[in-house]
């Protein structure tokens, strides 16, 4: 009897220790087609739902109702009800879809056409397509300025980041990078983009008043030959001061000073690793690990690896519900 | 005719599926797999615990070298691997720990990746082979288109030559069926010596 109150107390105090507010992970799973649902508390896996074929970039609208998807063998984005988690919708995006961004007013969702070299701009509410921009070949990262006024756009094969205006829907500046710029994140000031070279093993600051690189990161780890150091995806904190850059087949995350540009530490979490996403507390970042199969929480705090969840195969993207 | 016709196609189709999936992802024509062609891994993919010592290098313990045999078959599931290397980790004595588990990582990741290679070797083989049946069946194809053309053609003949070219097709096909699952082998094993090499990393967390 004493026991099983002991049991309880410890229990009691383990949920008032854990943070008061849950919040879902959504992770795309590439290979068998499916969306993992991740309680970010409780950090297990709720619910795996069924979605179109090859599930890549992955978003979320600002009041957390909706979920967009690309289904890039299905040349549409998947808009998901996040209350049923039933696909209630899709919107036209052009053909094989990888990756997008939505504008900070959250009406507008910028997608990569990988295949025909095309940025599309489409209107979330009037279900249709505003733009075709023209850019590099292979289109792949999306980024958008804080104030919504600037988009970029990294092209895998020309190796440029394409600085767009969003009121005009015009490429204003073509800013040369390392071999293969996968992903495109703004500082939280709007005044650097930060973009990763996958195969150039490296993450160019741009500023975005010149529209110049003003700092190239690079990477070495003891160990490991460079080449399996391949960054992917990056994320800034919200107070600007750290930035986390996904390493692919390093299996590691990266933790850097933005004001120093130093990599203070290499965090590692699983084979892999392609995207991130934090928590809206920014207690956490999540990572995808495609090949081992996961997702690991770091806490932000320490940057150590809080947990690894296994997830469904090949998991791609992660958005975490904003509320 | 119209069958004679299906049968080419299919070979033609056959024929172009690796060659497209190698050009897709790779530069070594040779290599049929979608996935990327990464000869051998490195060390620091697996492991981020403590350097390991030079000598972990010559695996004259015993009992490390029979338990990196036992846990790298892929026939014993993984969790009853790890068990294994948590079992061996937990009868050391306290000094023991750190260095025989280094060991225990190096022998692992030499014998994984050794096994990883050969897999990768044995593809290249398989594949090359293929490409040796796809000639071989394109000349019996238009041996058989040939020997239609010709008037005076013994109709048991042709039927024969036919039968041969569709079930030469068949067993070309289900080569091409088997080499998406032998693709996926480099990873399995990239796959499980991470697995392991996690379990000697807790093994080292515990003790701290």
């Amino acid at each position: 009897m004493h026991r099983r109150a002991c049991a309880l107390a410890i229990l009691a105090t383990g949920f008032m220790a854990g943070p008061a507010s849950a919040y879902m992970a959504y992770v795309s799973n590439e290979k068998d087609n499916t969306m993992s649902v991740v309680d970010t508390t409780t950090m297990q896996v709720v619910k795996t739902v069924n979605v179109g074929q090859r599930p890549r970039g992955i978003t979320i609208s600002h009041d957390g109702k909706h979920i967009y998807l690309c289904a890039s063998d299905d040349d549409s984005i998947e808009v998901i009800d996040t209350a049923s988690l039933e696909i209630v919708d899709t919107l036209p995006s052009g053909p094989d879809p990888e990756l997008f961004v939505l504008s900070p007013d959250g009406k507008t969702l910028y997608v990569a056409n990988e295949d025909d070299n095309l940025v599309t701009v489409i209107d979330i509410e009037g279900k249709k397509v505003l733009a075709e921009i023209p850019v590099g070949v292979e289109p792949e990262g999306m980024g958008v300025s804080p104030d919504g006024k600037t988009m970029v756009n990294t092209s895998e094969t020309t190796n440029m980041a394409h600085f767009i205006d969003t009121s005009t829907h015009e490429i204003t500046d073509n800013v040369l990078v390392d071999a293969r710029p996968r992903f495109v994140e703004f500082t939280p000031d709007g005044k650097q983009a930060w973009v990763s070279a996958e195969i150039g093993g490296t993450v160019s600051v741009i500023d975005n008043q010149t529209r110049e690189v003003i700092r190239k990161i690079t990477f070495e780890i003891s160990g490991l030959r460079a080449e399996s150091i391949q960054p992917v995806g990056v994320r800034i904190t919200a107070d600007g001061k750290k930035a986390y850059v996904a390493l692919g087949p390093a299996n590691r995350v990266a933790v850097i000073n933005t004001q120093t540009y130093e990599v203070e530490k290499y965090v590692l979490v699983g084979q892999r690793v392609w995207q991130l996403a934090f928590t809206p507390d920014q207690k956490t970042i999540i990572s995808t690990n495609g090949v081992s199969n996961d997702i690991t929480f770091i806490d932000v705090a320490t940057d150590e690896p809080v947990q690894s969840v296994t997830v469904g195969a090949l998991p791609w993207g992660v958005v975490v519900s904003p509320n | 005719m119209a069958r004679m016709s299906l049968v080419r196609s299919l070979v033609v189709v056959a024929m172009l599926a690796p060659s497209v999936n190698a050009m897709a992802a790779n530069t070594d024509p040779d290599w049929p797999c979608i996935q990327r062609k990464v000869p051998q891994l490195s060390l620091g993919q697996i492991w981020n615990g403590p350097e390991l010592p030079p000598a972990s290098k010559d695996l004259k313990d015993p009992a490390v070298s029979a338990l990196v045999e036992e846990v790298a078959a892929r026939r014993i599931p993984i969790a009853e691997a790890q068990k294994k290397i948590k079992d061996f980790a937990a009868s050391l004595p306290a000094e023991q720990l750190a260095p025989k588990m280094a060991m225990l990582v190096q022998g692992m990741f030499d014998h994984m990746d050794a096994e990883r290679s050969h897999v990768i070797s044995g593809i290249s083989r398989y594949a090359h082979k293929q490409l040796e049946m796809a000639a071989a069946l394109r000349k019996q194809a238009s041996d058989v288109d040939a020997l239609r053309e010709k008037p005076d053609a013994n109709p048991d003949e042709i039927e024969r030559r036919t039968e041969q070219l569709k079930f030469a097709t068949r067993i070309f096909n289900e080569r091409v069926q088997s080499l998406t699952y032998v693709c996926e082998v480099p990873t399995i094993i990239e796959q499980r010596l991470y697995q392991l090499s996690k379990a000697v990393s807790e093994t080292l967390a515990a003790k701290k």
